[in-house]
């Protein structure tokens, strides 16, 4: 039926009619003038249309069915191309908290060290100030005494090494 | 026997019905594609506490980033099964 892909549907449904009609109409005359071959190839042809006909249909029905997967591969690709934005929006959002967070744990600690932090105990209690006054203190101390022992920055990068 | 010959090719291409619709694979979004950034290390002779804790926020805000494009791989994973299914 791959011939009929290239066949406009009002032609084929010419061709079909046509076959049908000349078959009948062909079986009577040959009837009537009592000829068998026109008979015989009447017969012949309109058994092609019938053969057609059903062809015919059988198409239609393939290419009502071709339509309906276009319209559903179109809608799919449509939703697939939604959910893509939908998706990278939500990595761009996700990825923008994350990123804000560490800048701000960052930025305490920095703080802390250079002493700004005016606007970290601006809302504490007085037991709350004392606290992060100790934890500072604890923090510049620990900075100027103590440095990170070379073993732990070498076993630090080993361990961000994937290899 | 030519006409008949003919006539019988023209008949045995019967069975021969395509369907010409394909769905096209859909391509991921370019954020989830890129690959993970490598770890960070800390550089330099001596290194305070504070570069120290700030190399491991960075590497855990990277893992964190890493984190949410597994995630969102796999919503994207399930969303696109989930609209290729809808076609049959």
């Amino acid at each position: 039926m791959w011939l009929l892909h290239l066949l406009p549907d009002s032609l084929i449904l010419f061709i079909t009619y046509a076959m049908l009609f000349l078959g009948i109409a062909g079986v009577i005359v040959g009837y009537i003038l009592n000829k068998l071959t026109i008979q015989i190839v009447s017969f012949i042809v309109f058994v092609c249309g019938v053969y057609w006909y059903g062809g015919y249909s059988t198409e239609m029905q393939w290419r009502a069915k071709v339509a309906e997967m276009q319209e559903k591969v179109k809608l799919a690709e449509e939703k697939s191309k939604a959910a893509n934005e939908e998706i990278e929006q939500q990595v761009i959002e996700k990825t923008k908290v994350v990123r804000e967070k560490g800048r701000k744990q960052v930025e305490y600690i920095t703080r802390m060290v250079e002493g700004k932090t005016v606007e970290i105990i601006k809302d504490m209690s007085e037991e709350e100030k004392q606290a992060f006054l100790t934890k500072q203190k604890e923090l510049q101390d620990a900075l100027k005494n103590c440095p990170v022992p070379r073993i732990i920055v070498e076993e630090h990068n080993k361990a961000a090494d994937p290899k | 026997m030519k006409i008949t010959a003919l006539l019988l090719s023209l008949l045995l291409v019967g069975c021969s019905t395509t369907v010409p619709v394909v769905a096209k694979f859909p391509t991921a979004p370019k954020s989830l594609t890129e690959p993970c950034p490598p770890l960070k290390k800390i550089e330099g002779e001596q290194v305070s506490i504070v570069e120290l804790h700030t190399k491991v926020v960075e590497n855990y805000t990277q893992y964190y980033e890493c984190a949410i494009k597994v995630e969102e791989w796999n919503n994207w994973h399930v969303k696109q099964k989930k609209i290729f299914e809808e076609i049959k």
